[in-house]
């Protein structure tokens, strides 16, 4: 079964008057579980492959289809809730909410969910950070965290909704090696265990090889 | 869901910014003590002139004619005159069905409001008169008008040295007047020793030079306008309890009368001069404002000064020589001359005042006249109706009233009273007597059939002007009236009537006082259906509408102050805003990774929402504290009345007291909460329009 499914898709970006093309007729499909890794150079359009699989936007041309939606039919709200239940999102920049402790930014997707109980949400907030190794430091701000540990609250908050996909964007760009390594360990362990789909951007050599799957994409098209 | 965390994102974005949520915080603050504090008081100013003015002049509801042109204004129109309410005919039958029909009524007092002229004639047609008076007694008391002959003389000297002091002081009315020009040549006439070894053989036509002649060229202070009200004098006292008589007594029931309001007396009827050294006296009091230094007090000594003339030309000769002694004495002068005696006595300082103006009432007052009226005297009372005719009654006057606890205060001072009967006159109604009198006037003049018919028509429909043109002219009292049928006329104050007489007939307006004064507009609302199915022809209003721009003073009070704490609030809802977008500049990347996790676009709204909501309340709530401290603090000991003390206070009218006391009205609160939560909605609509705009690729793309 696809957990993502990418059909000649075209996506334009219009910069002024000049129609830029991003991608140019994308095929790919993401089996579910599968821990896959787009790469590519700056601007070949891995940040557009991801932001349409992540319902942050919708194809020009073709089809996309996400947890068995097709993304280009649904409604914003509906797109936002396909965000909300299906796919977590691990940025560059770890992107926490910076007025909210540890234990706040994980269970924060949670309350938008709004169908967990309080005891339901704690039990599950204390699971995934106890996974990221901050048991320690759940009352810390972001800014009491080193970039490392940030990056941990990120990845609890993308998990702890159990969405089907995992979505991450050059997650060790801002993290030297040492600590980018034992992040995609986390990464890769988690698709053990839960069976999630993992899909994300890195030009990171090192990381590639970890990779059971690796999409290049060159000037917009995917190479191989 | 639960929605604590938008709550402690909202608060802990506040903290964030603490410097901005202080700046925003002062001026929400500052508005709502505003609208509190200044609530309250115009409350309380409100209540204060209600008071007054239900107490003093327009009972809780006044009623006039249905068919009045103008709107009912107790106090009259902005140019000051009064508005033509036309009349309602029969007073009786409309208090009796009021009464009858409305339960919450316990009294109904008629009236009417009219302001009227008065001449009281100046010093030497006074004196003229007497002494016309001594010349036609017998036998003559040559000793008296011996006496009087040296004052008129020193009169009319006295005059001449005034024209030739300064010819603007001498009656602006007159300069173009021929008698203006012949005047230096009636003056040496008027002072030739000629003139007055004659005098006793042609007495009568000396006096008519002199009244004709002289007269009009001593100062003119003449024209007294007075507010009157007619009404019930003992009906009016009953129905208002803060009514109080000060000097003299009340109207006796069943006579002609008038009352002069105690402030008119003090301010408009009492010698000029007395008047500003009272003035100077109660500022020294009050305020202890010092003479020197004080543009109001020395301009006031300096009038004095100027106005001498008023206290010198009515001492008689014969004064003179007993008062100037002692005046040399207290003042350790040697002048010999007494009309600069007194100007040197009146250029008073802060050393001698008081010695001197306690001198002033023992020495000099009771040789002057000192009221140009005094209680006790009958005066001409001069009304012009709409068509341009006069209409004179001679008044006694029995005393003087003022209302408790707004002595002061000249709206509450304004009308002096009369009994009903003269005003109807006044006003033009035909009284039985005067009917009578036409009628006699006519038979005699050979007129008898004219205007009848007209008459008829006056008094059968009473849509019909009043009978202003048939009343007869009398235009001074004091002047000589040669027709002897007038005589009866000028002894109309001695007539009784009955009270049914006095009370029932035409009314302008009627006060109408109430059992439970806090249900005004429910029984406003009776007596007009009460009007409508009896056809008493009448219709009601509330005491502020009564008291027309009065009335209106209050609401215009706080239109203004409304609009302050608009105006603050206005500020407040842009400061917000603007503070609420910069943030949501700063936040956009955090905005766009919210609604990539999945916040829907309301979400954002609800935490904008809540941020303003939280500024609003926590600081809205310490501006109500603050003002509620004041109200509590300030309120309760009261803010003292202002102004001159001695021009009398306005301000204790709308005080209704020396003090004005101020209480929390929780309606006030509940208006400050929806003000401020409409700040809080308002202010967060753009800044939450511009955040539900940002792209869920905000996250991605903008770097920490």
């Amino acid at each position: 079964m696809n957990s993502i499914e990418l059909n000649a898709v075209t996506k334009d970006y219009k910069l002024g008057k000049v129609v830029v093309p991003a991608l140019k007729g994308v095929h790919m499909q993401v089996s579910s579980g599968e821990f896959t890794v787009i790469a590519g150079p700056s601007g070949s359009g891995k940040t557009t492959l991801l932001n349409l699989i992540g319902c942050m936007d919708t194809p020009t041309k073709g089809v996309v289809k996400v947890a068995g939606q097709e993304t280009g039919k649904l409604k914003e709200t509906e797109l936002t809730d396909l965000r909300l239940h299906k796919i977590g999102f691990i940025f560059q920049s770890f992107n926490l909410i910076s007025v909210l402790d540890v234990f706040d930014n994980v269970e924060f997707p949670l309350l938008l969910m709004k169908s967990l109980s309080k005891q339901e949400r704690r039990e599950r907030v204390l699971n995934y950070v106890e996974k990221v190794g901050l048991s320690g430091h759940l009352k810390h701000r972001p800014n009491e965290l080193s970039g490392g540990q940030r990056q941990r609250v990120a990845i609890a908050r993308a998990l702890v909704t159990k969405p089907e996909i995992i979505l991450a964007d050059e997650p060790t760009a801002n993290l030297d090696s040492k600590t980018g390594q034992t992040i995609i360990d986390l990464m890769k362990e988690i698709n053990k265990t839960d069976q999630t789909t993992f899909l994300f951007s890195t030009h990171d050599h090192q990381i590639m090889e970890q990779a059971r799957r690796v999409i290049r994409l060159q000037d917009g098209t995917v190479v191989s | 869901m639960d929605s604590w965390v938008t709550w402690k994102i909202a608060f802990r974005n506040l903290f964030l910014h603490k410097f901005k949520t202080a700046v925003i915080g002062f001026i929400i603050v500052f508005g709502t003590t505003l609208a509190i504090v200044g609530n309250s008081l115009v409350d309380a100013i409100s209540s204060g002139m209600q008071r007054s003015l239900t107490n003093s002049v327009t009972g809780e509801i006044q009623i006039f004619s249905s068919d009045a042109k103008e709107k009912l204004s107790v106090f009259g129109n902005m140019d000051g005159s009064m508005p033509d309410v036309k009349h309602v005919n029969d007073f009786v039958k409309v208090r009796d069905a009021l009464l009858a029909k409305v339960p919450n009524i316990q009294s109904v007092i008629p009236m009417g409001t009219e302001a009227a002229m008065w001449n009281p004639g100046n010093i030497l047609d006074v004196k003229l008169e007497d002494l016309r008076a001594l010349y036609s007694a017998k036998p003559r008391d040559v000793e008296k008008i011996t006496k009087l002959k040296e004052y008129v003389r020193a009169m009319v000297e006295n005059t001449r040295r005034r024209l030739d002091e300064s010819r603007s002081s001498v009656s602006l009315v007159l300069k173009k007047d021929d008698l203006f020009a012949k005047a230096p040549a009636n003056l040496s006439q008027a002072l030739s020793s000629e003139f007055w070894a004659s005098f006793d053989a042609h007495a009568e036509e000396r006096i008519e030079f002199l009244a004709n002649n002289i007269a009009p060229l001593i100062f003119d202070d003449s024209f007294v306008w007075l507010s009157y009200m007619g009404t019930v004098p003992g009906e009016f006292q009953k129905a208002f309890s803060q009514f109080e008589i000060v000097k003299g007594q009340q109207i006796p029931e069943g006579k002609r009368g008038f009352l002069f309001s105690e402030y008119v007396y003090e301010n408009i009827i009492k010698n000029r001069v007395a008047r500003r050294l009272d003035q100077v006296k109660k500022r020294i009091e009050k305020d202890g404002t010092k003479i020197a230094g004080n543009q109001l007090q020395t301009d006031a000594i300096s009038a004095c000064v100027a106005q001498a003339a008023e206290i010198y030309t009515q001492i008689a000769p014969s004064d003179v020589q007993t008062l100037a002694p002692k005046m040399r004495k207290l003042m350790d002068s040697k002048e010999n001359d007494f009309p600069k005696l007194i100007k040197d006595f009146l250029a008073m300082n802060d050393s001698n005042f008081m010695e001197r103006y306690k001198f002033f009432y023992e020495e000099i007052a009771p040789k002057i006249v000192l009221y140009k009226v005094r209680v006790g005297d009958v005066f001409p009372v001069t009304a012009f109706s709409d068509s341009g005719y006069s209409v004179s009654v001679n008044m006694k006057v029995y005393g003087t009233y003022h209302f408790k606890s707004f002595e002061n205060s000249p709206i509450a001072g304004n009308f002096n009273i009369m009994d009903m009967m003269s005003f109807r006159e006044l006003q033009g109604f035909m009284t039985a007597e005067k009917r009578q009198e036409t009628k006699a006037l006519e038979a005699e003049m050979g007129v008898a059939d004219v205007g009848r018919d007209d008459l008829n028509a006056i008094f059968g429909n009473r849509d019909d002007k009043p009978a202003a043109k048939t009343t007869t002219h009398i235009s001074n009292a004091l002047a000589p009236t040669t027709a002897g049928k007038f005589e009866a006329r000028k002894r109309v104050f001695e007539q009784v009537y009955s009270q049914e007489e006095m009370t029932n007939g035409v009314f302008l307006n009627a006060a109408v006082l109430l059992k439970d004064a806090s249900k005004i507009s429910q029984t406003l609302k009776q007596i007009q259906d009460v009007a409508k199915s009896e056809n008493l022809g009448i219709q009601a209003i509330d005491w502020r509408d009564a008291a027309g721009m009065m009335g209106q003073l209050t609401i215009m009070v706080r239109a203004v102050l409304y609009f302050l704490v608009l105006i603050t609030f206005t500020i407040a809802t842009f400061i917000i805003m603007n503070s609420m977008l910069m943030a949501t500049m700063e936040r956009t990347r955090e905005i766009g990774t919210m609604r990539a996790i999945g916040a829907q676009r309301k979400f954002l709204l609800k935490l904008f929402l809540q941020e303003t909501m939280i500024l609003s309340f926590i600081f809205g709530a310490i501006g109500t504290l603050v003002g509620a401290l004041i109200v509590g603090t300030v309120g309760a000991r009261g803010i003292p009345a202002m102004g001159d003390p001695a021009q009398g206070d306005v301000s204790t009218f709308f005080f209704s007291g020396d003090r004005l006391y101020f209480h929390l009205n929780p309606v006030h609160i509940l208006v400050v909460f929806i003000c401020m939560t409409l700040v809080a909605i308002i202010s967060t609509q753009y800044p939450a329009w511009r955040a539900m705009k940002i792209s869920p690729l905000e996250a991605i793309l903008s770097k920490e």
